[in-house]
């Protein structure tokens, strides 16, 4: 074998293997950042406000339940019908939390403890409407509901709180452009660079060679993988600003519930409802419109075959070519 | 040498690539065996129990999930319930564990238990009624000593702890517990039970027998905790209902002292350091309940106990031999140590557990001999009740602090039927509960 069919041979196994590594990398690159994406608008986010929904409805259940409680008419109202639709939206909202199944076995568990702790929670606000309005047993029962959910780490409000951080934790995890992220793009980018320049020289090399200004394939090759490392880099910059943006939604959401209690609150239950109406509208918008940029990560891989196709292409010919003439 | 560089740039693409899956994919840890474990201890008391399990899996490479609430009925229940208990449970009713064992949702811990069982005696490891004679399902990883009055041996002689006894405002009580609210003023009932009728009677009643809530024993006990608790006009069995237990008896230690006697639990020492000047938890003294509360003429008739119960739910060999480790005497004594010097150390029936864990607590060594001094030791009754009848109890013991001056006989007569309707509705009851 010759010394130029030798090169041409080197060039095209260098090229090939360039080609596998640089779509593998692209491919996992942007797999890594769009696979968060379903899951934070389908099963974070909303598990998310889920939790604070439930919490925002055990809150105003409770006001709620004392106001009926301490009116002198619990007799005709019992604990009232505004306890008992937030607690039926506090116990929807607990069951929506649990099927994002955003935190494993440890979160089901926490809301498993924490649906035990509303039964028995509620248990007492309904033994509080059965005593008569002067008995110190009213008192009681409310101090006994008020203390579990209010109670600092253990209480029902403060374990959702500890919940939902894992919730947070989580969707840090899958919004954050992290080290695994910047060390997939720029791999990918790298061998992007290096297969494009790859092309460029192995162009040059022909034009040395065979006397040939243009080789059309080995150009397509080198536009489409420009193209593509482009397509694929904004995608992903418009995914992760959408990620971004849910995530600064729904901090701000959890704030404002957070806002409504304290010494001064600065807050109400109305801004709390409001918010989460909000901010699902906001995460179900941002992250639909990444659902297409997503759907591209399944043809990521065929890039493989139509670069090596246009490789082969173009060199396969120059190297029948020398095989001709060195006979 | 082109050879040489197309081979560089070859390796240098591999390793690109590599770089790139190793960051886009995140590589699943290898998932280490682990046990889940249900318990009330939370806070302080979670975070020592915290360094029990630590251990645990520093010694067997089991990783422990924990869970803690005072909601364990519900908790647990639901849990069971939805096909997903944990490992592992330990509660404070054995009555409640008797009825997880009486519809086969715990497992018999022979094998789990394996020769720690001989370093338990009665009334810890009852056997449940009808079961196969070597069948227990349950074993104590910690427990306490109830019949006892604790106060400040700062400010008080016994004798004049004594002599304040029939003064209402002197006691510390608070009925606030969370879910469980109320069961302290089960504790005062059982105990004077056991102190002015005896063991027998106790026993007798705790077993549910017919007609052992409506004995004349039984009325004058709960007589007696209204007495108790309005001598000299006092209001504080109604002051309790809206105190919480920790607040209550966090006050006989405080700057300004809002009581003098706890009729309290063992365990109970561990929260004296709340409103106490200075740092650390005070050393408490206590008294045997006869002593102090009336109608059993001073002759201490036997010990209310109480435990914190392990049951098996699922037989896996992490949850084995968790249960073997935490009855063993090694993770009592890192129990014991791991609580922090200036708090009193936990209690535990386990008899090779060395009485040295307790050389720097002299109050703690006392509750540690009578606990293994001869008895007779009684559980806690509403603990070994079936769970219904244990918040039957509770309730009308809140309804007595409700309204101290009234009889408690119409209460009573409602525990009896409460009793028949449990009973005949399969409720389990122990065999026995002294020992």
């Amino acid at each position: 074998m010759t010394g130029t069919r030798r090169a041409l041979s080197r060039r095209l196994i260098l090229l090939l293997a360039l080609t596998t590594a640089a779509v593998a990398a692209l491919f996992f690159a942007y797999a890594g950042v769009h696979r968060g994406a379903g899951p934070v608008r389908d099963g974070t986010a909303p598990a998310i406000l889920d939790v604070t929904t439930a919490q925002d409805a055990l809150r105003q259940a409770n006001d709620a339940a004392r106001n009926a409680l301490e009116s002198g008419q619990s007799a005709l109202v019992g604990a009232g019908g505004g306890y008992r639709i937030h607690l039926a939206v506090a116990n929807q909202s607990l069951a929506g939390a649990a099927e994002g199944d955003v935190t494993g076995d440890t979160g089901l568990r926490a809301l498993q403890t924490v649906s035990g702790l509303i039964v028995a929670y509620s248990g007492w606000i309904e033994r509080a409407a059965t005593v008569p309005d002067d008995s110190p047993l009213l008192d009681a029962y409310l101090h006994y509901a008020d203390t579990m959910l209010n109670r600092p780490v253990t209480g029902i409000l403060a374990r959702l709180d500890d919940l939902q951080a894992g919730q947070r934790t989580t969707l840090a995890d899958q919004t954050t452009f992290g080290w695994p992220g910047r060390l997939s793009w720029a791999a990918a980018l790298l061998l992007c660079a290096a297969l494009a320049g790859a092309l460029l020289e192995t162009q040059r090399f022909l034009r040395h060679r065979f006397r040939r200004r243009h080789h059309p394939w080995l150009l397509g090759a080198t536009a489409v993988t420009l193209a593509a490392g482009a397509l694929l880099a904004a995608g992903t910059v418009q995914t992760q600003h959408a990620k971004d943006a849910s995530r600064d939604q729904l901090a701000a959401t959890v704030g404002t519930w957070r806002s409504t209690s304290g010494d001064e609150p600065t807050a109400t239950p109305a801004d709390v409802a409001g918010a989460i109406r909000h901010t699902a509208q906001e995460v179900e918008t941002e992250m639909r419109d990444t659902d297409w940029l997503a759907g591209l990560t399944g043809w990521v891989p065929a890039l493989g075959p139509v670069l090596g196709a246009l490789i082969l292409r173009g060199l396969l010919p120059r190297l029948a070519e020398y095989r001709y003439r060195t006979r | 040498m082109r050879g040489r560089r197309t081979a560089l740039a070859g390796a240098l693409a591999l390793l690109l690539a590599t770089a790139a899956v190793v960051g886009g994919v995140v590589g699943a840890a290898s998932q280490a065996p682990t046990v889940s474990v249900f318990a009330s201890w939370t806070g302080d008391e979670g975070a020592v129990f915290g360094a029990v399990l630590d251990d645990f899996t520093e010694r067997t490479g089991i990783e422990v999930e924990y869970q803690g609430t005072t909601a364990q009925r519900e908790v647990l229940m639901s849990q069971v319930r939805s096909g997903s208990p944990p490992d592992v449970a330990i509660l404070s009713s054995p009555g409640e564990l008797a009825e997880y064992a009486a519809r086969d949702e715990i497992l018999p811990l022979g094998a789990a238990l394996g020769e720690q069982r001989d370093a338990y005696r009665e009334p810890w490891l009852t056997p449940l009624s009808g079961a196969e004679a070597a069948d227990v399902y349950w074993v104590p990883v910690k427990v306490d000593l109830k019949s006892v009055v604790w106060y400040d041996p700062a400010r008080l002689s016994p004798d004049e702890a004594v002599s304040l006894a029939g003064d209402g405002d002197n006691w510390c009580l608070g009925m606030g517990s969370d879910a469980t609210s109320g069961w302290p003023g089960t504790d005062w009932v059982e105990d004077l039970l056991l102190q002015s009728a005896g063991p027998d009677a106790y026993e007798s009643w705790a077993t549910g027998t017919p007609g052992s809530w409506t004995t004349e024993e039984m009325a004058a006990a709960w007589r007696g905790v209204a007495q108790v608790l309005t001598g000299q006009g006092s209001t504080r069995a109604t002051e309790s209902l809206t105190q919480d237990i920790g607040v209550a008896s966090g006050g006989l230690f405080a700057a300004e002292p809002r009581c003098a006697l706890d009729h309290q639990s063992s365990f109970i020492r561990g929260l004296y350091g709340a409103e106490a000047p200075g740092d650390g938890v005070p050393e408490a003294a206590f008294l045997a309940s006869s002593t102090v509360l009336p109608g059993t003429g001073g002759r201490q008739r036997g010990w209310e106990v109480a435990g914190d119960f392990a049951g098996m739910f699922r037989d896996t060999q992490e949850a084995r031999r968790l249960i073997g480790y935490l009855a063993s005497a090694e993770a009592q004594e890192v129990w014991a140590r791991a609580v922090p010097d200036d708090v009193p150390s936990p209690m535990f029936a386990n008899s090779r557990v060395p009485r040295d864990v307790y050389a720097d607590d002299p109050a703690g060594g006392a509750v540690a001999d009578l606990l293994r001094g001869p008895g007779p030791h009684c559980l806690d009754a509403s603990d070994a009740m079936p769970p219904a009848m244990r918040d039957a109890f509770q309730q009308a013991v809140l309804r007595l602090l409700a309204a101290p001056d009234e009889p408690p006989d119409g209460l009573l007569a409602e525990l009896e039927v409460a009793r028949a309707a449990v009973t005949e509705d399969g409720g389990v009851w122990l065999s026995s509960v002294c020992g």
